[in-house]
């Protein structure tokens, strides 16, 4: 799959997959890492944040995990990690956005054109 | 947690009970849990974090709910495209997107559509650009080695071809049997190598054939007919975007039977050119004959050509089992339509048996001549071989072929009455009756082991046996219910609409039209048309709740409240269509306290409805719906295992 067609990414997807590059996270993790990494800017609700997981679930970016230890109520957490394809498409939409603010940054410096 | 959080939690619940089951099925959980825990984070925050909270939370709902059930029809689209094997798909064309196809595809319909809307002043420029319009369409398909989009343009270069060198020759049957034969010939060709081209192609040109003078008298019919060219227009490009020929035909169909739905009602409703006192002439009196006599035989033979193309195949592997490869069961097909047509065209040929109105009694019998001969077909099939039907699909569809054509003698007045016209012509009215009687009769009788076929019974009463046993063939009705959801669906809003009407004032016609949203219905009588009477009624009733005390309120609601009992099955019809699950029980209740409408106003006494072609139509729908929903909830409880598991 060619991962410059699926960029770029909206800002709650670019946030979903980059938390989930620290490693597995179940949803409200995810939130909570969501709203960390976005200095609170980011507060996703849960229904976007499980249509987004459903839509990358089908993509292939992530794959749902069992976790081990089961929560305090005995029931199975599901956790979700990134894919091989997620993350190729993360390190592409990072250097995307590394590129733009490179640009952005010549721009207001007036290095460039 | 607080009884505040459970309250919360509750009503996110229900929410999520509005998504789609699959999606319920896999995130239902762990949208309640994370919910909760979010929650139960900003109850511990103060109140300034829950609300804002709630209000995150329950501003994405509808969009999530919405998003889900969006991308679940599309899946169940996606799935249901792969599943129709046997009817394989067209070849997806490389290059271009299937949007651009479609699009292609409705131009020439919308172009049509575009010059219908302009054709008091249209400029002759319009009309050269037209026909650049066409010939460079010739070329860029000829160049792309005739795209499925073609299809939609190659029916008006094939109308071009035929009708040309019809008009030329003084026989008029000449031109009868180009326009009527050659679309069909050429869609039989056509479909039999590509279905869905042959469908694209025929499309228009059945219209065409059927309907070619229909607005020749009535005033004002141009919005009509653009309003047709841009279903048309939308037709062939969801035919396209489908990409299944099943779907295609099913479309084909409805888009025949919502022009012609459209035509008659204009031709009946709109006045007429040249008649009357003035140029323009008075509106006529809607009238259930009238309006019958145009839909019905026209409609009737517009759908069958298209439904004839799927029959085919059936037959095709019909015959194939009875060791005859398929070849025999199309010979005899072809001989009974070409048989039928002849006859037909060569009583057309003759005027002084009929008159001009028989053009749609012609066309009838071709429509229940050519279905007439699958039948006949499948019961020769049958009869010589004894072959084994292995499943009832194969049946289902000559069945149903066979008993269409009585459809029209069902109807009230579709014919003129006695006394119109010459006794010979009677007397070939009833020889056709009895001749479609009596294939009618053949073809059940061979078709379900009659004599000749005695072996056979043995399997027709297992077959009976099984179909309520194991509700296979009802598993059959079940596959189809989006299809004929929204055909009930439509079909219901027409009658609806239609004229029913519930409350009548004298108003002799030397005075007065009837202005909506009364109409004339009889003699000097003009009624309301329910559905006026029921939006109408809730007005006044809001204006009533301020002025009028509750006594003198209820009883002015009394109407509005049984129509709107009438309509109830509209809003349950489209909640199945929606929800699709467990809803069977309210929609079984809107129909009964339908009928119970129906029954108390019309045995009682109270507002009795009168008969018009509305309240017909919606009688005749509510047996189908009935019928089919319980069909459909058999099949559900049959299937229930393998559905997916309700929460």
């Amino acid at each position: 799959m060619d991962v410059q067609e699926q960029l770029p990414l909206t800002e709650s997807t670019f946030f979903i997959i980059l938390s989930l590059a620290g490693g597995p996270r179940h949803g409200y993790a995810i939130l909570k890492e969501v709203e960390a990494l976005s200095d609170g800017r980011v507060a996703l609700a849960t229904g976007t944040l499980y249509g987004a997981l459903k839509r990358m679930l089908e993509e292939g970016w992530i794959e749902r995990v069992e976790e081990p230890d089961p929560g305090e109520d005995g029931r199975e957490r599901k956790t979700y990690r990134l894919t091989r394809l997620g993350r190729r498409i993360l390190d592409a939409e990072t250097a995307r956005l590394r590129r733009l603010a490179g640009l952005g940054e010549l721009r207001v410096e007036g290095k460039g054109v | 947690m607080t009884p505040v959080l459970t309250l919360l939690c509750a009503c996110y619940s229900l929410f999520i009970r509005l998504c789609p089951g699959p999606f319920r099925a896999e995130f239902e959980e762990e949208l309640k849990d994370t919910f909760a825990q979010a929650a139960a984070e900003a109850a511990g925050g103060g109140r300034r974090p829950l609300l804002r909270l709630i209000v995150v939370e329950f501003s994405a709902l509808p969009v999530l709910i919405i998003s889900q059930w969006w991308s679940h029809v599309r899946q169940k689209e996606q799935t249901m495209n792969d599943a129709r094997l046997e009817l394989s798909p067209e070849p997806a064309r490389a290059g271009r997107s299937r949007w651009t196809d479609a699009l292609l595809a409705a131009l020439p319909h919308f172009l049509l559509g575009a010059l219908t809307a302009l054709s008091s002043s249209t400029p002759s420029w319009v009309n050269y650009g037209l026909l650049i319009t066409m010939v460079a369409a010739f070329f860029l398909a000829w160049r792309k080695s005739w795209p499925l989009w073609s299809g939609s343009w190659a029916g008006y270069w094939l109308l071009f071809a035929y009708v040309w060198p019809g008009s030329l020759l003084p026989w008029r049957p000449a031109l009868d049997y180009l326009l009527i034969l050659a679309p069909l010939a050429i869609g039989l060709f056509l479909f039999l190598r590509r279905p869905l081209y042959g469908l694209l192609a025929v499309v228009a040109p059945l219209l065409f054939m059927t309907r070619l003078f229909a607005f020749e008298l009535a005033a004002g019919g141009e919005w009509a007919w653009s309003s047709i060219w841009l279903l048309l227009g939308v037709t062939a490009g969801a035919i396209v975007w489908l990409g299944s020929v099943r779907a295609g035909v099913v479309l084909t169909v409805a888009f025949q039977f919502a022009a012609g739905l459209i035509i008659s009602v204009a031709r009946s409703y709109l006045p007429y050119r040249g008649l009357g006192p003035t140029d323009m002439g008075p509106r006529p009196t809607p009238d259930l004959a009238t309006l019958v006599n145009d839909f019905a035989p026209l409609t009737l033979a517009a759908i069958t050509l298209p439904l004839a193309l799927l029959l085919l195949r059936p037959l095709g592997r019909l015959a194939g089992r009875a060791g005859l490869g398929g070849r025999r069961s199309h010979k005899v097909l072809l001989l009974g339509t070409a048989v039928t047509l002849g006859g037909v065209l060569a009583l057309r040929a003759r005027p002084d048996l009929v008159d001009a109105t028989s053009g749609a009694l012609a066309a009838a019998a071709v429509a229940a001549g050519l279905l007439l001969s699958l039948g006949a077909a499948v019961a020769l099939i049958r009869a010589t071989r004894l072959a084994p039907i292995a499943s009832w699909r194969d049946l289902l569809l000559p069945l149903l072929a066979a008993f269409a054509p009585l459809v029209v003698f069902a109807l009230p007045h579709p014919f003129p009455t006695a006394g119109q016209y010459s006794g010979s012509f009677q007397v070939q009215v009833t020889l056709s009756y009895a001749g479609v009687l009596a294939w009618t009769l053949l073809t059940i009788l061979t078709l379900v082991g009659g004599p000749g076929n005695q072996a056979q019974k043995p399997l027709w009463k297992r077959r009976l046996r099984g179909l309520w046993s194991r509700g296979k063939s009802l598993t059959e009705v079940n596959r189809y219910q989006p299809f004929w959801r929204i055909a009930l669906l439509i079909l219901l809003v027409v009658a609806a609409v239609g004229p029913w009407t519930g409350d009548r004032i004298h108003v002799p016609a030397e005075y007065d039209d009837c202005s909506p949203p009364y109409i004339r219905t009889e003699g000097d009588m003009c009624d309301m048309i329910g559905v006026f009477g029921l939006i109408s009624g809730f007005l006044r009733a809001a204006g009533w709740l301020v002025t009028d005390p509750p006594a003198d309120l209820l009883s002015s609601l009394f109407f509005t409240g049984i129509y709107f009992l009438y309509m109830l099955p509209i809003f349950s019809t489209l909640l199945l269509l929606l929800l699709a699950e467990r809803q069977h029980k309210l929609n079984f209740l809107a129909w009964s306290l339908a009928i119970i409408a129906f029954i108390f106003s019309s045995v009682i006494g109270a507002f009795p409805p009168s008969w018009m072609w509305g309240l017909r139509l919606y009688i005749g729908v509510a047996i189908g719906a009935l019928i089919l929903e319980l069909s459909a909830f058999v099949a559900d409880k049959h299937s229930g295992p393998a559905l997916a598991p309700e929460r």
